[in-house]
């Protein structure tokens, strides 16, 4: 639905009388790669006057952008006047992975501006607008990532290792590394694949299926030599969490993987990133 | 010494469950009696309250040593300069380590924003590893929103313990001056002060905010700004920032150069007087 407050704060959509022209928007992109959040949209104007300001300069279409509580940011159209489009590096926002996207139409310079659209007696009023002063507006785009970029750029316990093609895998369906600071698990490309559509759609069911062969390798190797690992951050990691120092046999082996896995909390992978639960309850 | 200490994010869990008992049990109870029995409590284990990983943020382990055992040397009206001062210590500059993580070329640097923006982390720092110092500092409040974060939003950032010391050198940070935090000293003008301008929508733009508090700063403004009453008998300054988020609702401030914000807050001033 078209909102037009035109010029703001002096006219606004109340007094209706814009209601034959349309300023509306369309979210054309929307995409996070590589760490850059990407967005795009395009704007479609009908009303005369302000399209004639826009193609002299005096206008201009933006989107005004809130991650809120700590940016607002105004992204212009540029090369096409209908067009705006801008990239957001991950690291910039807050955690929360919340946009909230309000369409404008702001002044470029300062400029007299009469609207003989407007109804009586507004139509013979001309005022007097500042740069920057808002003419439009449309209602607000909100946008919230489910997924995103983890807080922690952290050590993971595990790491997964994508194989080159044809590369695979010399034990098996996984290779596993105990011997750095991390769990290190090398896949063949089409299970790493695999795995990260899996996990897009359901983490806890891949932790289930594919955490608990890596951690019964890794604790049955642990408690067979235990002096190599106990210095190794994903060996400490684990112990501050669950307590595997404790563990001498195959039973207490299973006992702890159940009690890993039922954790609600425990998300070991890096190669899919998601984001952390947040409170919204009060 | 120059130690670091490693900073963890509590389970989310963990936070409501310690929520909960507080609203459950601390009724006319102070924030004081609540964070030394959870110390007492989980204390010893917190690693297991923890989510697993390493969070990759620091705190220089001699700043928490003065944070929590320095006693406080300011009268009650004062303690605006306590919080400036310890905003100072918190935040990692070329001199001053503060909370930090490592780049790339191995340098301490200060935090990005989405590590910024993790409650999870703060509430670990206001509730057990900084939680002597907050005992000091807010140890007779009652408010919850001194020692817990559930939401993303400047109301709880302006007034969580810990990040409201962090957050007020963030935004005053002018990556452009040699020092960096001059504006930090005006922001903690007054406690009030502070409050009324990281409160509102407008402390979203840091940029302009910057022009604001470099605007308040001039010596003939601060006069006018701080030592002058209102009709209504509160500092001008009130009045100001009322104006400039009213301002910030029919332009986009946002957009605006030094030279256009100072123009719109000469106006304003005079507007107040």
């Amino acid at each position: 639905m078209a909102i037009f407050n035109n010029p703001f704060p002096v006219l606004d959509n109340s007094f209706g009388n814009f209601s034959n022209y349309q300023f509306s928007v369309e979210c054309i992109s929307s995409k996070v790669e590589n760490g850059i959040y990407s967005f795009g949209f395009k704007s479609a104007i009908n009303e005369p006057i302000i399209l004639d300001l826009i193609e002299n300069k005096k206008v201009c279409f933006c989107i005004q952008l809130d991650c809120k509580p700590f940016i607002r940011k105004i992204y212009k159209a540029e090369d096409l006047y209908d067009e705006v489009t801008f990239e957001i590096n991950y690291e910039d926002i807050p955690s929360n992975f919340y946009f909230e996207f309000t369409p404008l139409l702001i002044t470029e310079t300062a400029l007299d501006y009469k609207n003989e659209n407007a109804d009586t007696p507004i139509c013979n009023y001309t005022f007097k607008l500042q740069r920057n002063q808002i003419i439009g507006s449309h209602s607000s785009l909100k946008i919230s990532f489910e997924t995103g970029y983890e807080t922690f750029e952290s050590s993971p316990i595990i790491k997964f290792v994508r194989l080159n093609p044809p590369e695979k895998p010399k034990n098996g369906s996984m290779d596993i590394r105990l011997d750095l600071p991390y769990i290190k698990v090398s896949v063949s490309s089409e299970d790493f694949d695999l795995f990260t559509k899996v996990n897009s759609l359901e983490s806890k069911l891949l932790d289930t299926v594919v955490t608990f062969p890596i951690l019964q390798y890794t604790l049955h190797e642990f408690i067979n030599d235990k002096d190599s690992y106990l210095e190794k951050e994903w060996a400490q990691n684990l112990n501050n969490q669950f307590n595997i120092f404790d563990i001498n046999d195959s039973d207490e082996i299973l006992n702890a993987i159940h009690y890993i896995l039922k954790s609600p909390h425990s998300s070991f992978f890096d190669f899919y990133i998601k984001k952390y639960e947040t409170n919204t309850n009060d | 010494m120059n130690n670091k200490e490693n900073i963890y994010a509590l389970k989310p869990d963990f936070i409501n469950l310690l929520y909960n008992d507080y609203l459950e049990n601390y009724q006319n109870k102070k924030i004081k009696d609540f964070l030394i029995d959870i110390n007492e409590k989980y204390g010893n284990d917190i690693l297991s309250y923890c989510v697993p990983g390493d969070t990759k943020i620091f705190l220089d382990d001699e700043i928490r040593y003065v944070m929590n055992t320095t006693p406080n040397k300011y009268s009650k009206k004062q303690l605006y300069l306590w919080d400036y001062e310890y905003s100072k210590l918190i935040y990692t500059t070329n001199t001053n380590p503060g909370i930090y993580r490592f780049n790339t070329q191995n340098e301490k640097v200060p935090i990005n924003t989405i590590q910024a923006t993790d409650w999870r982390i703060w509430n670990y720092l206001s509730l057990f590893k900084l939680h002597k110092y907050v005992i000091k500092r807010w140890g007779e409040s009652e408010d919850p929103v001194r020692i817990f974060i559930r939401k993303l939003g400047n109301g709880n950032f302006s007034r969580h313990s810990i990040l409201r010391l962090y957050w007020t050198a963030e935004i005053s940070n002018d990556i452009n001056r040699e020092k960096k935090l001059e504006f930090l000293e005006t922001l903690w003008r007054d406690e009030d002060f502070m409050t009324q301008v990281t409160e509102r929508s407008t402390a979203n733009m840091k940029e302009q905010i910057l022009y604001f508090l470099e605007f308040c700063s001039n010596p003939d403004n601060e006069i006018i700004l701080f030592k002058t009453k209102s009709r209504k008998g509160y500092p001008i300054y009130r009045e100001f920032i009322k104006l400039f988020l009213a301002d910030s609702n029919i332009s986009t401030i946002s957009n605006c150069n030094k030279d256009e914000v100072f123009e719109i807050l000469t106006e304003n001033l005079n507007a107040c007087l």
